[in-house]
């Protein structure tokens, strides 16, 4: 009972932690001190020390504290959809990546960025909105498709159908790479992912499709885990399984389609962190997924620290430093299992 | 298999063509070091960057370009000029061009790849001109050029006029008693920032003018973080992505940038983004606008 | 009373794999499915539970299950399937909860006291009710399918469909599940259908067999009619009555 109850704090702990460790470590050092005066002035509109200056507060309270937030959310995000695609395929190297949401996004990107449909202070916001409808649209192209070959959606259509489409997209996306010019590095830094220069306004703008992710998915827990004893056995005790495995394809489109949009390619959190939660916490959806989120924000959190910091004043492609710890961590612990 | 057809026919057709036609040849050293055999009289030129495509119509060449990359310049050029897409050249096509010389660019180079590989076995000369990092590497480069075509005294005469208006900045910088530190962004692709460090002929320029490169102690081309950009508070923002349309508002409206002392007094500024980056003698109209944007009380070249 | 009247099934609309099948049965009535490999026991099974969308009528008490949603089904009919691979280590209560869910209510489907009372009792009839925390991944498959019974006892079905659950099973096993399943319908006035690869547990537990062959029903009735008939050696190429007697012999 005491074990178990170590248990439930340990994530809340790693998290605080993370959070702790996210706000005070940059590529600018800032004291502590400092750090709590400044979010004394903000939220309690205490004064400021006289040798706080405004760029101190720039910097901690909208650039890393936003930036923090979003890796958390988006993070999360990828690691709840993750887990849900897992339980749903039943296969644990699945991800909505694997139904073509990834391709997706960024082929729609890679289309507005070629033909400059827009630029400037509207493109900031414009990318995030058209790679998160091009994700959604490329998930129910496959559906449908998916339907067309077999009525009843099951795991090896989907996974198929999944795995052809993204390929057919990927080689648009490399047609329209290999036919650019200048704008081959900005889709390609997109498709590296990166959570640099993003504010408030990103985090708001894809917060509400979010938190209607994170509810939706939730709201199946029960769902999933009878889906991970087979199709057969979750129909006869009452679930309609086409139609919640579509809500929930659609539902993990939206939460890896809005966190992609803002943070572009960002791969193995999906996998990684739902691993580590079952590994540790087990199977059951309701532990599952909100731990998935949890572990899922901490890593990327964590991955984006190292990304500003290890080479600083310059940042690398985050996306590269979450696949330079996810890959081999996720082999060793999956191997390890199976021995 | 009808591409090798092609090939072969066109390798049979050149090597006659070489062996009847060509007669005198000299030894020239290129700027990358190579020893390459050139003919003497040059009469058709391809040009594979836009400093190159320039200077030589700079030298009064323009004629002679029967071939450019996709990014020249083609104001001025034959209309039959012929633009290749240097990042998977067409070889038949360039063979079937019959060039007396190709000025190659550093930046065609992928790897260790050379490109005009086939193009030298086919004897075609071909010289390479690396990316200039300094603005005496853009005499340097005009200097060879001009050599390279037979154009010695028009190159001179351009690197004298060069030389003198630079020189002139250099006396005015000597009046600038505030040295101002200048972030000057090349590019920002998806909000990774890029910048320069020295070894740049933008760092140079930027020191030439009487300002300070906030990224001066960092070598070569970098990525920089925002946080470090606010954090270093720049008093003037300068950049050269002219092609990105509301590229000022943007910078301006960057999260922690407002904190910035060239954001608080309004000193963002955009320049030609050709002018500053081709290390051709048009560098002095990027010096020119670098240098007003900067200190706008200094200079006046109207 | 389950009435099952002219029920098809194809999957992909061409060839039927069950063709115009009907029968009827009554309260506390056990029947058995047999026949050869791919003559459509599992198919019809899954039919009738409405796991595969199958054409023609069911009916339970008169009420014609066609346009009742999943969740009505569910708490009509009970498929008991076939082992299967699967990920998941939740603990046996949960497990057996599940066979709750077509009776949860609310967004979040909260279990209701009656609920927890149904799985409770569920898990004393099977004798899982000291072990219900323990994960089902510490379990033999033995102890699985008694859980999977559980969750279909805390379902409350007025049928049970019962596909091959003694695959895989130690003999022991197979007879005490087997043994359970009769009595608590018995107690219970249940409707049990199974498909059994096993004539022998056929002939013990059932009151009717079905001898399904090539997708149609060849014989319906009375299990000793069907098992002594001559359709039955017919269609599995021997005589079924003289095979069994003989290796039972050996046994003296």
């Amino acid at each position: 009972m005491i074990l178990s109850k170590i248990k439930c704090i340990i994530p809340l702990l790693i998290l605080l932690l993370a959070l702790l460790l996210g706000i005070s470590i940059g590529s600018v050092y800032i004291s502590p001190l400092k750090i709590i005066n400044i979010f004394g002035n903000r939220v309690f509109n205490m004064p400021l020390f006289h040798n706080v200056k405004n760029s101190d507060v720039a910097i901690i309270y909208y650039i890393r504290l936003p930036r923090i937030l979003l890796a958390l959310t988006v993070g999360g995000a990828l690691a709840v959809s993750g887990a849900s695609i897992q339980s749903l395929l039943r296969n644990p190297l699945a991800s909505p990546y694997t139904l073509g949401v990834s391709s997706g996004a960024s082929l729609g990107v890679a289309l507005v960025i070629m033909f400059n449909i827009s630029s400037g202070i509207l493109l900031n916001m414009f990318l995030p909105f058209v790679g998160f409808v091009s994700s959604l649209v490329t998930v129910f192209l496959i559906l449908s498709l998916a339907r067309k070959i077999d009525k009843n959606y099951s795991t090896n259509t989907i996974i198929l159908t999944g795995i052809v489409s993204s390929l057919f997209v990927n080689g648009l996306l490399t047609l329209i790479i290999a036919l650019s010019g200048d704008e081959l590095k900005r889709i390609i830094f997109w498709q590296m992912g990166s959570l640099s220069l993003k504010g408030y306004q990103h985090l708001l703008g894809i917060l509400p499709l979010i938190i209607f992710g994170l509810l939706g998915i939730y709201r199946y827990h029960k769902e999933l885990d009878a889906l991970s004893f087979g199709e057969d056995s979750a129909k006869n005790i009452g679930i309609d399984t086409e139609k919640i495995k579509k809500r929930i394809i659609v539902l993990s489109s939206i939460l890896t389609g809005s966190a992609i949009a803002v943070s572009g390619i960002i791969g193995f959190i999906g996998l990684v962190a739902p691993h580590i939660v079952r590994r540790i916490w087990g199977y059951k959806h309701s532990k599952l997924l909100p731990l998935s989120y949890v572990f899922g924000g901490v890593f990327l959190l964590l991955a984006d620290l190292i990304a500003r910091t290890i080479v600083s004043p310059s940042e690398l492609p985050v996306g590269a430093i979450t696949a330079l710890i996810g890959a081999p961590f996720f082999a060793f612990t999956f191997f390890y299992k199976k021995r | 298999m009808k591409k090798i057809i092609t090939l072969v026919a066109g390798f049979a057709l050149l090597f006659t063509l070489v062996g009847c036609i060509q007669s005198k040849e000299v030894e020239i050293t290129d700027r990358e070091g190579n020893i390459v055999t050139i003919p003497t009289s040059i009469e058709r030129i391809v040009s594979t960057a836009p400093s190159n495509t320039e200077i030589l119509v700079g030298l009064g060449l323009a004629d002679k370009i029967i071939a450019v990359d996709n990014y020249s310049p083609t104001e001025g050029l034959n209309d039959s000029v012929e633009i290749i897409n240097f990042r998977e050249p067409d070889v038949e096509l360039l063979i079937s061009l019959l060039p007396d010389v190709i000025i190659a660019s550093g930046h065609n180079l992928v790897g260790d790849e050379d490109p005009f590989f086939q193009l030298k076995e086919a004897g075609i000369a071909v010289v390479y001109i690396p990316s200039a990092i300094s603005i005496d590497g853009v005499y340097e480069d005009i200097n060879f050029i001009g050599k390279t075509v037979n154009k010695v005294k028009e190159a001179e005469e351009m690197i004298r006029i060069l030389r003198d208006e630079v020189e002139a900045i250099k006396e005015t910088s000597k009046l600038i008693t505030n040295r101002k530190d200048v972030y000057f962004e090349i590019g920002d692709y998806s909000g990774v920032l890029y910048t320069f460090g020295n070894n740049t002929f933008l760092d140079e320029i930027i020191t030439l003018v009487g300002a300070n490169n906030i990224y001066n102690d960092k070598e070569s081309w970098i990525s920089v973080s925002a946080e470090d950009i606010v954090n270093i508070n720049p008093d003037v923002i300068v950049t050269n992505q002219n092609y990105v349309e509301g590229i000022i508002e943007t910078i301006k409206s960057r999260i922690g940038f407002d904190t910035t002392n060239a954001v608080i007094n309004d000193l963002v500024f955009v320049v030609d983004g050709n002018y500053t980056s081709r290390g051709s003698q048009k560098i002095i109209e990027g010096i020119k606008q670098i240098a007003e944007a900067i200190y706008p009380d200094v200079y006046d070249f109207e | 009373m389950l009435s099952v009247k002219d029920v098809s099934y194809s999957y992909d609309n061409k060839k039927e794999i069950i063709k115009s099948i009907s029968f009827n049965l009554n309260k506390g009535e056990f029947m058995c499915i047999v026949g050869p490999n791919g003559s459509g026991k599992t198919t019809l099974l899954k039919s009738i539970g409405k796991i595969l969308q199958s054409k023609g009528q069911i009916k339970i008490d008169d009420i014609d299950l066609k346009n009742l949603p999943r969740k009505e089904i569910s708490r009509k009919i009970a498929y008991f399937s076939q082992l299967t691979n699967y990920i998941n280590d939740i603990a046996i209560f949960d497990t057996v909860m599940l066979g709750r869910y077509p009776y949860l209510k609310g967004l979040f489907s909260q279990a209701s006291v009656e609920d927890i009372i149904k799985v409770e009792d569920a898990l004393h009839k099977t004798g899982l009710y000291d072990v219900r925390y323990t994960s089902i991944n510490k379990l033999s498959g033995g102890q699985l399918q008694r859980v999977f019974l559980a969750q279909i006892i805390a379902q409350d079905t007025q049928v049970i469909l019962l596909d091959e659950p003694t695959n895989h099973l130690d003999i022991k096993y197979q007879v005490e599940l087997l043994d359970y399943i009769k009595s608590y319908m018995e107690t219970t006035n249940k409707i049990v259908i199974g498909v059994f690869h096993d004539l022998n547990a056929a002939r013990k537990y059932a009151d009717k067999i079905l001898l399904l062959n090539d997708g149609k029903i060849e014989l319906f009735g009375d299990k000793k009619l069907v098992l002594d008939s001559n359709e039955i050696n017919k269609i599995y190429d021997l005589n079924i009555k003289k095979h069994m007697i003989s290796s039972l012999e050996e046994w003296l």
